[in-house]
């Protein structure tokens, strides 16, 4: 069975390497986005310094299919105080 | 394997209730059929009445539950020496479902038997009350490890309590073989499998652990112990001595090696 790739970017590459078995789009991109809730609720710093942090869902190929992308900008009353 | 006996039941009562030499034997002469079981077998399900207490003899076993979507939480894992189903003692049916994580070789006893055995005997009966007890200690710890915990702390917990254990039975102190894919620690941990990978992985890039395949080393248990928020409290490892009943304190050796995790 296809297999799909949960890769994470912030920083680094983080390449999913195992995999996941695919299935329809919509489970993928629910995966994907829960994936990247974690990551920025289990690491906050993901966000840090103006990065952003993408989790990019490929194929086997790494063809990308999905990408969640997360950013903290900071607004101009509030730069440099978060 | 040499002919298999009950001494791991025995010793499991004994790490929390001193026996006396007459209950020793009584638990040893338990009648008991000796049964090798594939990786992946269902020992139990959710749902069916109580059969046997199942004393684990070899291998590995986790107990879980299924919720609607069909999600898995898994809610515990034994180990050699482990008694799997004392919770169902007394109760009409069992409320989530055992299965085997590798080759298991189990010891059968009739629950009828370990009824019995416990109606008899009150030592027996607060060994087993006991054992029921720290089961439900490890299940708080483990609420806790995924309500309030980050994913790395909590990778690093369980790592830490599986190598406490397996260090209590025998089986390993610096290093360990975690037969469980990162599919089932993401079902532990609450963690999606390449969130498990994305931990394990920052573990090994700050030497917390060494990996090679699922075996486990870690090179300064007090670092991955701080890393895991970890203290063995709840596992209540001190052994009760007969003469003076309970034991008092959890941490009462601090000799090489041990005196990290207790």
């Amino acid at each position: 069975m296809p297999r799909y790739r949960l890769n994470t970017v912030d920083g680094g590459r983080d390449r999913d390497a195992e995999g996941h078995r695919a299935g329809r789009r919509p489970r993928r991109a629910g995966e994907a986005v829960r994936y990247a809730g974690a990551v920025l609720s289990h690491e906050p710093q993901a966000l840090w310094d103006g990065r952003e942090c993408r989790v990019e869902v490929t194929n086997d190929t790494e063809e990308p299919l999905v990408t969640i992308v997360a950013l903290a900008v900071d607004a101009s009353a509030g730069a440099g105080k978060a | 394997m040499t002919q298999p006996d009950l001494t791991s039941l025995l010793r499991k009562l004994e790490s929390n209730c001193a026996l006396s030499e007459d209950d020793r034997e009584a638990v040893l002469a338990l009648p008991f059929v000796a049964r090798t079981v594939p990786p992946a077998s269902y020992l139990f399900r959710e749902g069916e009445p109580p059969k046997h207490c199942s004393v684990l003899l070899a291998g590995y076993v986790f107990r879980h539950k299924i919720v609607g979507e069909g999600g898995r939480q898994i809610v515990a894992i034994n180990i050699p020496g482990d008694a799997i189903d004392l919770q169902g003692l007394y109760l009409n049916c069992t409320d989530h479902n055992a299965q085997t994580l590798t080759e298991a070789v189990l010891g059968l006893v009739p629950m009828t038997a370990m009824r019995k055995l416990v109606e008899e005997r009150p030592r027996v009966a607060r060994a087993v009350l006991s054992h029921v007890l720290v089961e439900a200690s490890i299940m708080r710890e483990w609420i806790t490890n995924i309500g309030r915990r980050d994913a790395r702390t909590r990778l690093s917990h369980l790592l830490c309590e599986f190598a406490c254990r397996v260090d209590a039975q025998g089986l390993g102190r610096r290093g360990y073989e975690l037969p469980m894919t990162q599919e089932q620690i993401g079902d532990v941990l609450g963690l999606t499998p390449v969130h498990v990978n994305r931990s394990i992985r920052a573990l090994e890039a700050d030497g917390l652990i060494r990996r090679s395949g699922r075996v486990f080393t870690i090179p300064n248990i007090d670092r991955l112990r701080r890393a895991g928020d970890f203290s063995s409290l709840y596992l209540h490892l001190h052994k009760e001595s007969a003469a003076q009943g309970p034991a008092t304190s959890a941490h009462p050796l601090n000799d090489e090696g041990r005196a990290v995790w207790r």
